[in-house]
Formats: structure tokens, C-alpha cells, sequence
């Protein structure tokens, strides 16, 4: 094999229509972190590449290191996640998690916990159904975020540092998570928290959710506007897909007040 | 590096899709060298495209009457719609000449990632028509990317309720493939819109 052409194992996270039927392909590697990659003629019925450029799709890959872009010259799927396909909440929620990925993945360098991570966390998401779909979403990029070093502070107070426990807090966007009621006042932008809203919020650090978690669709549903201004105001964008997410929980509208602020 | 009135073109030529600083300049080069009349044809056909064509107020078709022909033809089965992301699509549908209906054109799919929603598409316009027509049957002829089974996924959901059928166009292998080539993902779906014979 030639120097220029290499391999990686990725996961499709997006696919953009480039001149007359190439594809301009985002994936994340486990072995080179982010590449951007042309698929030349993929879009054409016949295209030998086909379905194995669709979103979400795993692939062992051959690729072609380019000037400005690398050229995606051969792909084997590994791994599919059809249960995303068959619910709009679902993929809407995996487009979530694929958009925060997008924002904070690095190019070049290896990415083999984020991932490992962003798979575990789409089967999970292939599986589940519709009452528990905020829970997945909001426990995913929490655990997204987390190990790239930027999840939510949950368990201690940002600005006194003491441990926060079984308790109603604050939440400060700007100190980076969790403040102890005392130490409210100086955040003039935090929200409050309920006992029940700090509980869920510590429970986001495990590596799963409690079977019992799974069902405080309504407490989930406003964690993730919490986690979703967190994210908007670390990564300095709005997260696009999350404004579609209301267009999938709109059966289970929010009632007033279970959302922070 | 060139006259003035030649970098205005090769710049317009370049913003074009598909086409790179390279085929932008041969373009250039080549519409000098014919015939001035043939350059101001072009010139008059971009100027009456762009002044006489908008979209038909039924199904949002590009065209230069409203209601387009194949609104107004007397021999399409109006109680069929065919649901098209976009117009060059409905004329892919309408060179099998297969399909007698009528067309909805959406102006594109749901993209979450990209931040466009169901508001921004003719879906509203396309429930009303079938709340309205007597449509029997709604036909989507949609690609099968995340973007089209998101966007088949909310139609079905709020087409469904008004009445009619909600069929999707098949997928699987094409014509004159191989099915020892196809890939996975393409065999799975050949395989789940099987049918009797
Ligand atoms: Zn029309």
C-alpha cells in the first residue's frame, strides 16, 4: 500500500451532494479522528459504494490522502443501526448526538473513546422506545461531552467547589454547571434546579442510566434544553438539530414548568 | 491576468455548480471564440428563465405557467399525488412516462442537521391539497437517506390521518446490477420491499 492511501474504521456522521454526483462525506475515525472525504460518483443509482455512504453506517475504509480532501476509494460496512431508521425521535436524536460529535471531535488524532462511546450510545438509541428517548439523548451527550473534558459540572458547586448532594442548585451556563444556592446570587444568569432535576443531572455521569431513570420522560425532556444552552454556549453555535426535537416530542408537549427557567 | 469584461465572466461562470476555475475559463475562452449571436442567445435564454419561470401554485413545479401542464392535463388521475423532494426528480418520474397523477414538489427534505424543519418545505401545502382534493393515494418518491426516511416518517404520520394510502417507491437493485456487487444496506432494503409474484 502506497504511503498517500491509508485505513481507518468510521462512522458516516454526514453526507453533503458535491458537483454532479459526488458526495463530500464527514466521518468520524476511530484511528484519525474527523476526515472529510470526497466519494466520487456515489450518488449515481449504480454506484458500487451505494448504501454504505448513508448516515450512521460503520465502515472499514480505504482512503486516499488528497491535497484539500481525502478521497473515500473503498468502503466495507461493519456496522448498521436500522432500529434508527424506523423512528423519527430516534434518528432525530442521533442526529443530535452526531452534530455534537461534529462540533467537538478533533481531525488527525486518534478518537477511540469518543468513538467507541458515540456507538454505544447509538445502539442504545436504536432500541429504545419513545417515552425513553429524551433519556438516551440527554444521557449520550452528556457522556459525549464528558470524554472530551467538557461535560456539565454535576456534582459540585462551580463556584465554592463543595460537593452538592441530595439537594435544589443552580445552574450557571457561564461557570460550567452546578452552583450551590448560596452561591446563586453572583450567577446572575443561572437557572434553578429542583431536588429532582439535580438527582437526574448526577445520574448522567454513569456509564448507564437506572432502568427507573429511563421513565422521567418530562424531567429529561428539560435537562436537555439545560445541556443543550450548556453546549451552545461552549461550542459558540446552536445546535441545529436539537430545534427539531419539539417536532418529535410534540405528542408529550412540556408542560409549563418542567422545563429550567 | 485578464481584461476586465473576461474575469466577470470566468467569475460568474465559476460560481455555477460543478464547475471549478478551469472549466469556468475553458467556458469563457470557448463563448468568445463562436459567434457573438450564439453568446447573446444564452445571454437572452438565462434573462427570460430566470424573468418568465416560477413555481406552479398547486404543486410548486418549476414552471412558466400557473397551474404548470401537468396541473392543468385533463387525463392525469387526480386522486394520485406523487411527492418529489425536488423538481428535477418529478422530471426523473415523469421520463419513465409509468405514472398518470399528479406531482407535489417539497423544495427539499428534513435536515435537522443542516436546520431545515418540515416548515420550511410544501408539506402544509400538500396536506390541505389532500385535505381538500379527492386524493386516494399518496405516493412518496423519496430517497431513502436519513433526510428522506425522516421526511417519509412525518408525512406518513400526518398524511395517514387525512385518509388516502401512503405507498413509498421501492428500493433495492438496479436495473442491469449485479446482486453479488450490491452492498449490504441496499440488499436489505431489496429484501424488505419484496413482493409476491
Ligand atoms: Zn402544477
Amino acid at each position: 500500500m502506497s504511503g498517500k492511501t491509508y485505513r481507518a474504521t468510521g462512522i458516516n456522521l454526514r453526507r453533503m451532494p458535491l458537483g454532479e454526483s459526488d458526495l463530500l462525506m464527514t466521518i468520524l475515525t476511530r484511528e484519525n479522528g474527523l476526515v472529510r472525504a470526497v466519494a466520487r460518483g456515489a450518488r449515481k443509482a449504480n454506484a458500487r459504494i451505494g448504501g454504505r455512504t448513508e448516515q450512521f453506517v460503520v465502515n472499514d475504509l480505504q482512503l486516499y490522502r488528497g491535497r484539500s480532501l481525502d478521497q473515500l476509494t473503498q468502503a466495507e460496512s461493519l456496522r448498521t443501526f436500522p432500529g434508527l431508521l424506523q423512528d423519527l425521535g430516534r434518528l432525530t436524536a442521533a442526529q443530535y448526538l452526531a452534530e455534537g460529535v461534529l462540533q467537538e471531535a478533533a481531525e488527525g488524532q486518534p478518537q477511540e473513546d469518543l468513538y467507541d462511546l458515540l456507538l454505544v450510545h447509538l445502539e442504545r438509541l436504536a432500541a429504545t422506545p419513545s417515552h425513553q428517548i429524551a433519556a438516551r439523548l440527554v444521557h449520550g451527550v452528556y457522556q459525549l461531552l464528558a470524554v472530551g473534558g467538557v461535560a456539565p459540572e454535576v456534582h459540585f458547586c462551580t463556584v465554592s467547589h463543595r460537593p452538592i448532594a441530595a439537594e435544589s442548585a443552580g445552574f450557571s451556563v457561564e461557570a460550567g454547571g452546578l452552583v450551590a444556592l448560596e452561591c446563586l446570587s453572583h450567577e446572575r444568569a443561572g437557572f434553578r434546579l429542583d431536588i429532582e432535576q439535580v438527582a437526574a443531572l448526577q445520574l448522567l455521569a454513569d456509564a448507564d442510566l437506572t432502568p427507573a431513570s429511563l421513565d422521567w420522560n418530562y424531567l429529561w425532556i428539560g435537562l436537555e434544553r439545560l445541556l443543550r444552552r450548556h453546549i451552545e454556549f461552549h461550542f459558540d453555535r446552536p445546535l441545529r438539530a436539537a430545534t427539531l426535537l419539539e417536532m418529535c416530542f410534540e405528542p408529550l408537549a412540556v408542560p409549563a414548568g418542567a422545563s429550567p427557567q | 491576468m485578464y481584461t476586465r469584461p473576461l474575469a466577470r465572466l470566468i467569475e460568474h461562470l465559476q460560481r455555477l455548480p460543478g464547475i471549478g476555475p478551469k472549466t469556468a475559463q475553458r467556458l469563457a475562452f470557448h463563448l468568445l471564440r463562436r459567434p457573438k449571436s450564439e453568446a447573446l442567445q444564452l445571454a437572452q435564454a438565462l434573462v427570460e428563465a430566470t424573468e418568465q419561470i416560477g413555481v406552479c401554485s398547486r404543486c410548486f413545479n418549476l414552471s412558466a405557467e400557473d397551474p404548470c401542464d401537468i396541473c392543468r392535463q385533463s387525463g392525469r388521475q387526480g386522486e394520485m399525488i406523487c411527492v418529489v423532494a425536488e423538481p428535477r426528480d418529478l422530471v426523473a418520474i415523469e421520463r419513465t412516462r409509468e405514472f398518470k397523477g399528479h406531482y407535489h414538489v417539497l423544495g427539499g427534505l428534513i435536515n435537522p442537521m443542516e436546520g431545515i424543519g418540515p416548515e420550511q418545505l410544501r408539506i402544509k401545502e400538500l396536506l390541505q391539497r389532500v385535505g381538500t382534493d379527492t386524493v386516494k393515494e399518496v405516493i412518496l418518491a423519496i430517497n431513502p437517506s436519513t433526510e428522506g426516511e425522516m421526511t417519509t416518517m412525518y408525512l406518513s404520520k400526518y398524511v395517514k390521518v387525512l385518509g388516502p394510502r401512503v405507498t413509498r417507491i421501492a428500493f433495492g437493485l438496479p436495473v442491469g446490477g449485479d446482486l453479488e456487487y450490491a452492498d449490504e444496506m441496499t440488499l436489505a432494503r431489496a429484501l424488505e420491499g419484496r413482493r409476491e409474484i
